[in-house]
C-alpha cells in the first residue's frame, strides 16, 4: 500500500452520486436500528455508517487537495482490511438505505465498494472466491451441470421455440427452488399465454456482481441477451428478484446496448388477469398465510403490491402481515453472497425472519424468491417451526 | 439597523484587525474545503440508467445548494416517519439555522450598505424572527446532545469528533444567546420586546454579573468569543461530518428521484401476448 506502488484510486468505482453519498451520511445510527446482520453479530463497528465513514476518509485522504498538494499517504493495511470485513459481513439487503433519512441508496453502494476491494485483491470473502471459476465453467453458481437446468420443468408444459415472452428461470430457481419456478411455468400455461426458455440460459451475473467479481459480467449478459433475443422475445419474465434486480438495472450497462426487450416480473404478467377476474384457481387454502417481501423485490424494484394482488386470490386463506413488510420487511439472510462466507449467520438471520412469521400468527410464511426458499428450507433443519415454507407460484398453480 | 443587532461598534478598534483577520481565514477555509470536497464529487464515472446519471460538477453542486428549500429538508419529511421527536429536532435546526444564515447576511450587508436598507419595523420583525430561530436552533441541539449522551439509541458508534461538532455548534448558539442578553440588558427594554429569548437572558446575565455596567464591560469578550466560535465552526464545517447539509440535499432528491423513476418502470407496457389472451 506503499505511495511507491501506482496510486490506487478509491474513486473510479463510483459515480458521482454515490461519492456524494459518502458526504451525506448524519452519522444518525437509524440504519443501525433496522440492520438484520446486527441483531445477530452485535457488532456495532461493521455496519453502515461505519463502511461509509471508513470509505470517505480513504477518498479524501487519497484525493482531496492536501494529497494533491503533498502526495497520497499510505493507507494502513488494517484500514483496508477492516473496511472489506464490514463490507461483506453485509446481505445488501437494503434496509439502511430504506430508513436513511438522507436517502443514501445502500444497495448500490455497496455492490461499487466490493468491487474495489476485489480490485486491491481483498474480497471477495471464504466460499465467493470460487464462484467466478465456478460461473465461468458451469454457467451457475452452484456448480451443478448444466444439463440439470430445466430438467425440473413439468411435463404438461409446452415451452415455445419462438415467443413475444421469455422466461428467465435464474440460478436459484432452476436448482434450489424448482417447485417456485415449476409453478410459475404452471401458472403461465394455465393462463394461456404462450412463452419460451432460452434453453442455454446461464447465470444472470448477480452473484458475481454482488461481491464485486466483475470480470465476468459482460460474458454472461451479452449470452443471455443475444440467446433470449433469438427467440423472439419482447418481455422477460422473472421470478428471481436478484435476477430481476440485475436486469433491470444492470443488464444494460454490461451489454453495452439497450436490451430488445423489457423486464417484468411474474406477478406483474399475471396482474392484468387478476383485475379482469380471469385468475383460475379453483380450489381453497385453508391456512393462515404471511407474504414475506424479498430484500431486492421490495427495495431492490419496488414491488411489492403485485404479489399481495396474487395472495388475495386465494380463496380460504387469512392474510396477515409480519411486524416489518414491504419495504421494510427483514432479510432472510441469503443475499450479498453471505450465506457463502459466513454461513451460521445467514441461517440465524433466516430464523430470526421465521420467527416474526410465527409471531404473526403464520401457519405459512409464503416467499416470492428462490434465494430465501432456499435459506429457509435450510434454516428449517435441526429448528423446531410449525411453519411451512412455499413459494407464491407454488401454492398458486397447487390451487389450479 | 445595527443597534438591534450585535454591533461592532461596541467591538474596541484595536480589536478589528484581528477580528477582520480570522474572519477571511475562516471563510477562506471554507471555501477552500468546500470547494474541494465537491471537486471529489466529479471525480466519479458516469454511468448510464442511473439515478442523476449525467449529473456532474455544476448540477450537483447546484442541487446541494437549492434542494434547502425541499420538504425533505425543510419538513424532515423522511426523518418523521420514524420518530416525530427526530423530526422536531431535526426542524429547529434546519430552520433555525436557515432563518438566522439569512438574517446574519441581511445585516452584514445593512451594515456595510450605504444605503439604509432597514427600516424600523423590518428591524424589529428581522429581530424577532431571528431571536425565535435562536431558540429553536438551541432546542434542536441540546435535544441532538441529549439524544447523543444520555438517550441514544442501544445501537450506536462512537466517532470521535462527532461529539465536538455537536458541543461547538451548541456552544455558538449558547454564546449567541448571552451576547444578545448582554447588549439588551444595557439597550433597554423597547428593543427586548422583539427578542424575548435574549432578553431573558440578558436579565439574568444583568443579575449574575450585578448590573447593566458590568455587563457593558463584559460584552466585547462575549461577542469575540462568540465570533470567533462561530467562525470556527464555518471554517471546520466543510472538514467535518456537517457537511452532509450540502450532500444529504443531494441524495434526498435523488432518492425521490429513483422511486419515480421505479414506479415509471413497473408501469411498463403489459406484454402484448397477456393482453390478447384476455380479450
Amino acid at each position: 500500500m506503499s505511495q511507491k506502488n501506482p496510486p490506487i484510486s478509491f474513486v473510479d468505482n463510483l459515480t458521482p452520486l454515490q461519492l456524494v453519498s459518502l458526504d451525506a451520511c448524519t452519522r444518525c445510527m437509524e440504519c443501525l436500528q433496522w440492520c438484520p446482520v446486527l441483531d445477530v453479530t452485535g457488532d456495532e463497528s461493521l455496519t453502515t455508517p461505519e463502511k461509509i465513514r471508513i470509505y470517505s476518509d480513504l477518498v479524501r485522504s487519497q484525493h482531496g487537495l492536501r494529497a494533491q498538494l503533498f502526495g497520497r499517504p499510505e493507507v494502513p493495511r488494517e484500514v483496508l482490511e477492516k473496511l472489506t470485513q464490514a463490507l461483506y459481513t453485509c446481505t445488501t439487503c437494503g434496509r439502511c438505505g430504506e430508513v436513511c433519512p438522507v436517502g443514501i441508496n445502500t444497495q448500490r453502494l455497496w455492490p461499487a465498494l466490493r468491487a474495489k476491494m476485489v480490485e486491491l485483491g481483498l474480497g471477495p470473502i471464504g466460499g465467493q472466491r470460487e464462484m467466478p471459476g465456478i460461473v465461468a465453467e458451469k454457467h451457475n453458481p452452484y456448480g451443478r451441470p448444466h444439463s440439470e437446468r430445466f430438467a425440473w420443468i413439468p411435463p404438461e408444459v409446452h415451452v415455445a421455440e419462438q415467443a413475444e415472452i421469455g422466461y428467465y428461470c435464474g440460478c436459484s430457481g432452476a436448482y434450489t427452488a424448482q417447485p417456485m419456478v415449476a409453478g410459475a411455468l404452471r401458472i403461465l400455461q394455465a393462463l394461456g399465454i404462450e412463452f419460451t426458455l432460452f434453453d442455454d440460459e446461464w447465470c444472470c451475473g448477480f452473484p458475481l456482481f454482488i461481491t464485486g467479481e466483475l470480470g465476468l459480467m459482460e460474458e454472461v449478459v451479452r449470452h443471455n441477451v443475444a440467446g433470449l433475443a433469438a427467440r423472439g422475445v419482447k418481455h422477460l419474465a422473472v421470478s428471481c428478484p436478484c435476477c430481476m434486480f440485475m436486469l433491470q438495472n444492470h443488464w444494460e450497462y454490461f451489454n453495452g446496448s439497450p436490451l430488445p426487450f423489457d423486464i417484468v416480473h411474474i406477478t406483474q404478467i399475471v396482474q392484468p388477469y387478476i383485475e379482469a377476474g380471469k385468475f383460475p384457481l379453483a380450489k381453497e387454502l385453508d391456512a393462515t398465510i404471511t407474504f414475506h417481501d424479498a430484500c431486492y423485490l421490495s427495495r431492490g424494484v419496488r414491488i411489492t403490491e403485485e404479489p399481495r394482488a396474487v395472495l388475495r386470490q386465494f380463496r380460504g386463506a387469512r392474510v396477515v402481515e409480519m411486524e416489518h413488510s414491504q419495504s421494510l420487511s427483514r432479510c432472510c439472510g441469503a443475499g450479498g453472497g453471505i450465506r457463502r462466507a459466513y454461513p451460521e449467520l445467514s441461517i440465524e438471520m433466516a430464523r430470526n425472519l421465521m420467527r416474526e412469521a410465527e409471531a404473526a400468527g403464520a401457519d405459512i410464511l409464503v416467499i416470492d424468491c428462490p434465494a430465501c426458499y432456499e435459506r429457509l428450507h435450510l434454516a428449517q433443519q435441526g429448528w423446531e417451526s410449525r411453519l411451512e415454507i412455499l413459494d407464491l407460484m407454488q401454492i398458486a398453480a397447487g390451487l389450479l | 439597523m445595527h443597534e438591534m443587532f450585535q454591533s461592532l461598534t461596541l467591538i474596541p478598534v484595536s480589536f478589528r484587525p484581528f477580528f477582520y483577520a480570522t474572519a477571511a481565514l475562516a471563510l477562506a477555509l471554507f471555501v477552500l474545503g468546500t470547494v474541494d470536497r465537491m471537486r471529489l464529487w466529479t471525480l466519479g464515472r458516469d454511468r448510464p440508467n442511473t439515478t442523476l446519471s449525467g449529473a456532474r460538477g455544476l448540477r450537483l453542486v447546484r442541487l446541494s445548494l437549492t434542494k434547502f428549500l425541499s420538504r425533505d429538508c425543510l419538513l424532515a419529511a423522511r426523518t418523521f416517519p420514524r420518530s416525530r421527536a427526530r423530526g422536531a429536532m431535526l426542524m429547529g435546526i434546519v430552520w433555525g439555522s436557515l432563518i438566522l444564515l439569512v438574517g446574519v447576511l441581511f445585516s452584514a450587508v445593512a451594515y456595510i450598505s450605504p444605503v439604509d436598507l432597514g427600516n424600523y419595523p423590518l428591524s424589529q420583525a428581522l429581530a424577532f424572527l431571528m431571536d425565535l430561530a435562536g431558540a429553536a436552533l438551541f432546542a434542536g441541539l441540546v435535544a441532538a446532545l441529549a439524544r447523543r449522551y444520555f438517550f441514544h439509541p442501544a445501537k450506536w458508534v462512537k466517532v470521535p469528533g462527532d461529539g465536538f461538532l455537536l458541543v461547538l455548534f451548541t456552544w455558538v448558539v449558547l454564546l449567541g444567546f448571552v451576547t444578545e442578553g448582554a447588549r439588551l440588558s444595557v439597550t433597554g427594554l423597547t428593543l427586548a420586546l422583539w427578542s424575548p429569548v435574549g432578553s431573558i437572558i440578558g436579565v439574568v446575565l444583568a443579575a449574575l454579573a450585578g448590573g447593566p455596567m458590568a455587563v457593558i464591560a463584559l460584552y466585547p469578550l462575549l461577542y469575540l468569543v462568540h465570533a470567533v466560535s462561530a467562525l470556527a465552526l464555518i471554517a471546520y464545517l466543510p472538514f467535518s461530518r456537517l457537511f452532509h447539509v450540502f450532500a444529504a440535499q443531494v441524495t434526498t432528491f435523488a432518492a425521490r428521484e429513483e422511486l419515480q423513476r421505479r414506479s415509471r418502470r413497473i408501469r411498463s407496457p403489459e406484454p402484448s401476448a397477456a393482453r390478447s389472451n384476455m380479450e
